[in-house]
């Protein structure tokens, strides 16, 4: 057992005082080169910035030749824009925020590694002077397709100007899919993400997980709307949410759908 | 059970050199490691 | 040792060991998500971030806490001579016990697939939350039975010196207390009202920011009660002495000062916290390198005189001489292992907190890897080491397979040392931790197909093996010494505690309050200018949304 009775006045040790000073000095010296690299080489970390408006979709912007501004909107579970294509030599400051949940930004091999939350607005800077690919991921758990998540960068010395896909057209209907989450689960490219892509769907022979099938029509994607509980596709997990849409706003879509073929 | 403190101050032959040895070696360690990840933090933001 | 009490120990002991089970399961299989071996959603029934919510909350909240606790009661009524209230510690361990069922229920009916940090707008079942309040209050009221034991104690011995784990195991529980009311006022009065559907919306960059300001000295908290085996146990067990009584007690009294105003470092890539004072915490976290620094110099002076004591010798000779694998002092390794490991762990983490160096490393695997020679390193094996020590000597029943027991360590550590190589490399080259990469990034037939990740996580994957490997051969110990019969005509059990060699007298660590009042006054220092901001800010209120769809909650029928 330790000893605890009231020992004669014993100092602390030399060799104690010594170890305590090297230990000072070596947090000493890695504060020091941090304060160099901000006040002499101005680095930095992401701020606060109050009361700032948050944009609701995704846009590039040329401020200059080669000076150019990326809003990123981050939602479950992309990026718009989800690809940006820039010239060489080009200077981007890109602004995230999130839709809907916390969502991670890092552009890969670039000091630009941010945290997406909704209604805030954050910013980063990064400058190309390089050809290539840059890959940017979402690296914060924001659900089930968490993993599908992320965009790209190509920097390419073959353009002279800002291209951006991913961005949100203004087609109405493609517009309510989108509202009501649809485009979250279902591409419309042929891409099979959570749930089958609307692109080819209709007419289509579904297999349910049941072992029966139904025919993609408009009365089976009324009832998948409304209650898609009741009939789990086979191949695809049962994650579906029902939703209550108006008559007017399930014509739409199924409108969207067939024309999607 | 008995303390060492209650018979007289304990010897003060042992002077852990060892030890600090060890210790000196490791912040060397510890720096060098530290200094990587700082040069390409700054090659990163300043593509030294 | 009241029998009441020595049950309850054993409760706080044997369940976390049972949910480790499950918890371990889970972390292997992650690897093998992350490798790609596994590429699907689930596996077992058992959805990838169900099962890594588990993971975390199993090992890093129900194991550490209960062992913190058990440990404390032991030391507590052991130095302090004194039995302790068992209402108290019923009433302790029945909280915690129900929090951490409820909690555990909502995790296995996927119903709380948030993860262990359950950052809002992400949102999980009410009695998640519920249950997770429940566990830290239960957590308090150990402290609350050991207070006026000590206080008794301080009033029948003037002059003494506090046992130096008791200055420990009180050092971890005040730092707790300091840390969990914010994080407290997160679950009770910001999330659980926002679950049941009473408030509409939750002020995201508030909750990060308490959550966070809990989620630093809930490091110390892991780490605390493993210094307290480091200072107290390891120089016996090495053979020698505690070389300085006074290093281990102005350590305990700075990590009181520094764990708390440093939460901001957890949150360098945020916005809504202003920069300057991102700043300001990182000097402090670099700081609170300093007692771990003093730790490791006093721990390796301490084992210096062991190996002395040994017959060892020279400038570096003497590490030869350490009790690597003795049978009689097969605990050794679990501490040593731990301190090796936490070489590593120590520079990783103040790389992390290195202000932009962060931007560096921030959400990417590396995070999972320094973590893991951390409170998967000492702290783990410190914890299955002392947890087998104290039920077996508790049960008087012998250690089994030793030799199976002492390399549980060494397996660990390899595996750790692997696991942590692979995912060191994986975050510089831009993994992200968090991530079922088997879906899309580590698939072949996916468009995110990165094969530039195949090494890295296939090492991982290893080392993960590795570390399961470990773990199955520590519960064959433990079940066979479980199973084994009781030893006859045993002393009582007593946990073996150091002497000092230099017992040095400094007044100024003699009493926690002067301690304490600084680490309030500079709690409030750190934190008040950036909260300030975050609520002058008004931010706009975050509405809930299941992991599993991105219609708002609000939205669905």
């Amino acid at each position: 057992m330790a000893s605890s009775s009231l020992p004669p006045q014993e100092r602390v040790s030399r060799i104690e005082k010594q170890a305590l000073w090297i230990a000072t000095l070596f947090t000493a010296l890695t504060i020091a080169l941090i304060a160099y690299s901000v006040f002499a080489l101005h680095a930095s970390v992401p701020t606060c910035m109050p009361n700032m408006p948050v944009f609701k979709h995704g846009s590039i912007i040329k401020h200059g030749d080669k000076n150019y501004e990326v809003d990123f909107l981050a939602r479950m579970w992309r990026f718009e824009p989800s690809k940006v294509v820039v010239p060489v030599g080009s200077t981007l400051d890109v602004a995230v925020t999130s839709k809907d949940v916390t969502h991670g930004f890092q552009i890969l091999g670039t000091d630009v590694n941010l945290m997406a939350l909704p209604f805030v607005l954050t910013t980063g800077h990064v400058h190309f002077d390089k050809p290539g690919i840059y890959h940017i991921v979402c690296h914060e758990y924001c659900g089930a397709a968490h993993q599908n998540m992320n965009a790209l960068i190509e920097v390419s010395n073959q353009v002279d100007d800002i291209s951006a896909e991913g961005l949100p057209s203004l087609d109405a209907a493609h517009a309510l899919a989108d509202a009501k989450g649809c485009l979250a689960c279902h591409s419309t490219d042929g891409t099979v993400t959570v749930g089958p892509s609307f692109k080819g769907l209709w007419g289509q022979t579904s297999q349910l997980a049941d072992g029966n099938t139904r025919m993609v029509d408009a009365s089976f994607i009324k009832s998948m709307i409304l209650h898609p509980e009741a009939t789990p596709i086979k191949g695809f997990d049962p994650v579906m949410p029902a939703q209550a849409l108006t008559d007017d706003e399930i014509d739409q879509l199924t409108t969207y759908i067939q024309e999607l073929q | 059970m008995p303390t060492e403190t209650d018979t007289k101050k304990p010897d003060d032959q042992f002077v852990p050199k060892g030890a600090l040895a060890f210790f000196v070696l490791m912040l060397l360690g510890f720096g060098l490691i530290w200094l990587g990840m700082y040069w390409l933090t700054l090659h990163r933001q300043l593509g030294l | 040792m009241q029998p009441s009490l020595r049950a309850i120990i054993l409760t706080e002991l044997l369940v976390p060991l049972a949910l480790l089970v499950f918890g371990a399961y889970h972390g292997v299989l992650q690897v093998l998500y992350r490798a790609g071996a596994i590429r699907a959603t689930s596996f077992g029934g058992i959805d990838y971030y169900q099962g890594l919510t588990a993971h975390g909350v199993i090992n890093a909240i129900v194991l550490t806490t209960m062992f913190a606790v058990a440990l404390g009661h032991a030391l507590v009524s052991q130095e302090l001579e004194s039995p302790l209230s068992i209402f108290g510690a019923g009433l302790s361990l029945g909280l915690m016990l129900i929090g951490a069922v409820m909690a555990a229920a909502m995790i296995f009916l996927g119903k709380a697939t948030v993860l262990y940090t359950f950052y809002p707008p992400l949102k999980a079942h009410p009695i998640f939350y519920l249950g997770l309040a429940l566990f830290i209050v239960g957590s308090w009221i150990a402290l609350f039975t050991w207070i006026p034991v000590y206080l008794r104690w301080r009033k029948s011995h003037p002059g003494q010196k506090t046992p130096l784990a008791v200055v420990g195991m009180f050092a971890t529980f005040i730092i707790w207390q300091m840390a969990t009311l914010p994080v407290a006022y997160e679950v009770l009065v910001m999330l659980l009202p926002w679950s049941l559907g009473w408030t509409p919306g939750v002020n995201v960059v508030l909750s990060r920011t308490l959550f966070w300001f809990f989620g630093h000295p809930l490091v110390y908290f892991w780490l605390l009660p493993i210094y307290v085996l480091y200072y107290t146990m390891l120089p016996r067990l090495a053979g020698g002495k505690l070389f300085s009584d006074f290093a281990g007690r102005l350590s305990f009294m700075a990590f009181i000062v520094l764990s708390c105003p440093l939460g901001l470092h957890h949150q360098f890539a945020d916005p809504g916290i202003p920069a300057s004072w991102k700043a300001v915490q990182t000097v402090l976290t670099l700081m609170v390198a300093i007692p771990s620094m003093l730790t490791a110099f006093t721990l390796a002076a301490s084992l210096e005189h062991a190996a002395h004591q040994r017959g060892g010798s020279g400038l570096f000779g003497w590490w030869k001489a350490l009790p690597y694998f003795s049978h009689e002092n097969w605990l050794f390794p679990y501490l040593f292992c731990g301190l090796v490991i936490f070489l590593f762990g120590g520079i990783t983490g103040i790389i992390n907190a290195s202000y932009n160096m962060n931007s560096v490393i921030h959400n990417t695997a590396w995070i999972p890897a320094h973590f893991h020679l951390t409170v998967a390193g000492p702290v783990f094996l410190g914890i299955l080491g002392m947890s087998l020590f104290l039920i077996t000597g508790l049960l008087n029943k012998p250690v089994a397979a030793i030799p199976t027991a002492l390399a549980v360590p060494y397996i660990w550590m390899i595996g750790t040392f692997t696991f942590s190589t692979g995912l060191f490399i994986g975050g510089l080259r831009g993994e992200p931790r968090r991530t079922n990469l088997g879906l899309t990034y580590l698939n072949p037939a996916s468009p995110s197909y990165r094969p530039d990740w195949w090494i890295s996580t296939h090492i991982g994957a290893i080392g993960g093996v590795i570390m399961g490997f470990a773990i199955l051969l520590y519960f064959v110990v433990l079940i066979r010494s479980l199973l084994a019969p009781a030893r006859v005509n045993v002393a009582p059990f007593t946990i073996p505690l150091s002497e000092a060699y230099h017992d040095e007298n400094v007044a100024s660590v003699r009493n926690f309050t002067p301690w304490v009042t600084v680490a309030v006054v500079l709690c409030v220092a750190a934190y008040y200018v950036p909260m300030r901001d975050i609520i002058r800010s008004k931010y706009q209120p975050a509405p809930a949304y299941s992991p599993g769809s991105a219609v708002p909650l609000a939205n669905v029928r």
